[in-house]
């Protein structure tokens, strides 16, 4: 029993520090992306996360086009910019009145990958892109490059939401009121869209495009079922990404599957629990005074 | 300036505009438009469906620009809005509270600790004239329609506003309710002076508690406005609502209000 334990639990640090480093990625990734998750899936707009995990492959291939090097540095450089890029476009067309969110989203970034595609295969054509490494990373395989990135960005993305988090809330429940008292609306929704640009490209080569994708959703949307404030929200948002990600690379070195992979199935599984159990949403509930779990947002 | 003891405190309008055009994409929805809207005054904003009622407040407010002409607004000037109810994002959880509290804050106030012990009476006071304290700890999301309006409204007085603008605020309301809410709205206009605009349908409610009427029609293209009764003598009110805002005008006393003349 006891040996067991070991094994499950402590063996698995004591393997090397790809190990700690792999988790500590994971981990890293899904503090910033479930955090700020949190806005874009109360502003409907989580499919955004989609869009520039795609966009994140024309900035690759543009900063192979600028600077002719397919280095890390390059790569990532090249991502955020044209992460930053798209997003402020997408905010542009969005804020015009004849033009849905949505259809901005699906417009700008279909339309910057065909372009993306279009360049890999003419201009870019001797450009070695792993198209596995780009939808899924490695997280075990991680550079120092990418880590010392995700050091820098996760924090950062915290202290941001906290300086921010009042006119983040204001303009994320009404946007008109917001703006109506003072709050500077378009500057904060351009703010967010940055910030996850630079989240997910910095997340990019770490975990891969899909990963990055479910961090910042899936936590989001498990949150939103508990939650009972946005503080709250939050919280639980960053800690089942945190518990996705710990978990999902257990599952992932004990059955030797592909990481990122193994904490997402990890994290909509925590989902599927989550909806079918939560105290005022889930399909399980049973009859009678609502009980169990409630996330009681301290009092700002 | 106050009515009958003769000093002019503070002469200038609380907002006005030039030759205020509002519409999408340069392109105008209603005619050119001067307006001086005073302290103290309550307006209603009138007219059909799709006259333009929403965007021309927006344009007023600020919060899209205007087509040609200008808005001016009094320096200083704390504005609080109240949008229609579908344009509030249900989905943020929220208690009531937290709503209400969402009116009186600011900026990054949060760096000040004490800030939230200062506005503290200001939410209790606006949490009290509306009516909400049964409820404000319940999830905003979970009220019925009208409820939702009253948390708005209290956060909306939640900010001593100098100009407190809704857009529809009592449209789930029944008849009973909704006097009662404009009962309050027009307490907060005697207490403050505040200069309340309001875009409503109710034609009777209008008539019980508006001093000024701005009518707007966007097919006709025109734009009056004036003291409700004025307005409601003219051919194009009659037009659109017949005798409909006539009622109650003699038990109105509003020229009481501080600094509002009809």
């Amino acid at each position: 029993m006891i040996d067991f334990l070991y094994e499950a639990f402590v063996a698995p640090w004591t393997w090397g520090a790809w190990m700690w480093r792999g988790v500590l990625a994971a981990a890293l990734i899904a503090v910033s992306a479930s955090a700020a998750g949190v806005f874009l899936y109360l502003r409907r707009m989580s499919l955004l996360t989609d869009a520039l995990s795609h966009v994140a492959l024309a900035g690759v291939v543009g900063a192979y086009l600028v600077t002719g090097s397919v280095g890390a540095g390059a790569m990532l450089g090249g991502a955020i910019v044209a992460g930053v890029l798209s997003s402020l476009l997408i905010g542009k067309l969005a804020t015009h009145p004849k033009v849905r969110d949505d259809a901005a989203i699906g417009i700008v970034f279909t339309a910057v990958f065909a372009l993306a595609v279009i360049l890999l295969s003419t201009v870019a054509r001797d450009v070695h892109i792993d198209v596995q490494c780009v939808l899924f990373g490695n997280v075990l395989g991680i550079s120092d490059h990418s880590l010392l990135l995700l050091t820098l960005t996760a924090p950062m993305t915290l202290a941001l939401i906290f300086v921010f988090f009042r006119p983040l809330v204001l303009s994320t429940f009404d946007p008109l009121h917001a703006a109506a008292v003072g709050v500077p609306v378009v500057l904060v929704s351009y703010g967010l869209m940055s910030m996850v640009s630079v989240t997910a490209a910095a997340g990019f080569e770490a975990v891969g495009a899909i990963l990055v994708v479910a961090m910042f959703i899936i936590p989001a949307a498990t949150a939103h079922l508990f939650a009972r404030s946005v503080r709250g929200m939050i919280v639980v948002s960053i800690a089942t990404a945190v518990m996705s990600a710990v978990l999902g690379m257990y599952v992932s070195v004990w059955t030797n599957v592909y990481s990122g992979g193994a904490i997402v199935v990890v994290a909509g599984l925590i989902y599927l629990l989550a909806f079918l159990f939560a105290p005022e949403h889930g399909r399980l509930r049973s009859p009678g005074p609502a009980s169990g779990l409630r996330i009681h947002g301290a009092l700002p | 300036m106050r009515s009958g003891d003769g000093t002019v405190s503070d002469a200038s309008p609380l907002l006005r505009t030039e030759e205020l055009e509002v519409g999408w994409s340069r392109h105008a929805l209603l005619p050119p438009a001067n307006v001086t809207f005073e302290k103290g005054c309550f307006w209603a904003v009138i007219g059909p469906n799709g006259s333009g009622k929403s965007t021309f407040v927006r344009t007023l407010l600020g919060l899209q620009p205007p087509v040609a002409g200008r808005r001016i607004a009094k320096p200083g000037l704390r504005v609080s809005f109240m949008p229609q109810r579908a344009d509030v994002h249900s989905r943020v959880p929220a208690r009531a509270i937290d709503v209400v509290r969402g009116g009186v804050d600011r900026h990054l106030s949060f760096l000040n600790p004490l800030y939230r012990r200062r506005v503290r009476s200001d939410v209790d006071r606006a949490i009290e004239s509306t009516q909400i304290g049964e409820f404000k700890h319940q999830q905003y999301r979970t009220l019925s329609d009208g409820q939702q309006q009253r948390v708005l409204l209290a956060r909306a007085l939640a900010s001593n506003p100098d100009v407190l603008v809704m857009d529809e605020p009592t449209s789930a309301m029944d008849v009973n309710a909704e006097r009662e809410v404009l009962r309050i709205i027009r307490h907060v206009v005697d207490d403050s002076g505040a200069l309340v605009i309001m875009i409503s349908h109710h034609l009777p409610v209008i008539a019980e508690f508006a001093t000024h009427g701005l009518l707007l029609d966007r097919v006709h293209s025109y734009v009056i406005a004036g003291p409700l009764a004025e307005v409601s003598e003219t051919p194009e009110c009659r037009h659109l609502f017949g005798s409909a805002l006539d009622t109650h005008r003699h038990t109105g006393g509003h020229s009481a209000i501080a600094g509002c003349h009809e």
